[in-house]
């Protein structure tokens, strides 16, 4: 594995959606880490560093935009590309998310290869911006 | 409204945070109406099943599923095919209303609105599916 390829960190409760996201991206060569909770989440995200989040928006204790929210307030992520995965994608106002939290929401119907797309687009950003 | 009338409007208050659902339920009840309070989709759905129900409040965000899951199962249903239903939430700014409005036919009600507000529109819904039936 390159060790120079982007660190992706991938928070999502449900263990299958998960490992598909997570064999996905690997597959692809990026390096991943994953979480099932917002505060596992949170503390991986200070003790590494993350090119790309790829949060669920459904989760247990509160929604993804909250983790959103407090990942915001730190320095390191006030800019860092989010995707948020759900699969009520219909139900939230994409383009107020998109303004308030600079998320780009994505259905989780939607195939594996279309979120390799996302990934690799918000990749090619980040590399823009280093 | 009398609070001991037989035909008073019952309401079905699907809501998981224990304080925000007895203040509705409790309001809902002082208004006249016969509540039936649940914490969880699958409770509202059993009431929903074995009593009838004049109208639902709904919390969007529920511990398990959106609380329009359980909305599209009762739409499914003849019974509830035109229940006046309204959603509370404390994401309104993070919801799609407009599709929620159009697909669901729901009325979206911020958490941090009044309980006067969501007593009246409660009582609007009502007024309008009497007038509607």
């Amino acid at each position: 594995m390159d060790s120079h390829s982007e660190h992706i960190l991938v928070l999502e409760d449900g263990d299958t959606y998960r490992s598909m996201v997570e064999h996905t991206l690997a597959q692809a060569g990026l390096r991943v880490a994953t979480t099932a909770t917002s505060v596992e989440a949170l503390l991986l995200a200070r003790q590494e560093h993350f090119d790309l989040v790829i949060a669920d928006y459904y989760l247990p204790d509160y929604p993804g935009t909250d983790f959103v929210r407090l990942l915001r307030q730190t320095d390191d992520y006030r800019n860092t590309p989010v995707i948020l995965l759900t699969a009520w994608a219909d139900e939230l106002d994409r383009q107020q998310l998109c303004e308030d939290l600079l998320v780009l929401v994505l259905s989780k119907n939607c195939s594996m290869q279309r979120l390799l797309d996302a990934v690799f687009k918000c990749v090619a950003i980040v590399r823009l911006m280093g | 409204m009398a609070a001991t009338s037989p035909s008073r409007p019952h309401v079905l208050v699907l809501e998981d945070a224990p304080t925000y659902r007895q203040m509705v339920a409790s309001r809902l009840a002082e208004a006249g109406f016969r509540v039936s309070a649940a914490a969880e989709a699958g409770r509202a759905l059993s009431l929903a099943e074995h009593e009838r129900l004049d109208l639902a409040i709904v919390d969007y965000y529920l511990p398990d599923y959106p609380g329009t899951e359980l909305i599209k199962r009762l739409r499914a249903t003849r019974r509830y095919r035109h229940l006046p239903i309204i959603v509370l939430t404390a994401r309104d700014e993070e919801l799609n209303l407009e599709y929620l409005r159009n697909r669901l036919s729901v009325v979206v009600l911020s958490k941090s609105c009044t309980m006067r507000r969501v007593l009246d529109a409660v009582s609007e819904c009502l007024a309008i599916a009497v007038s509607g039936s």
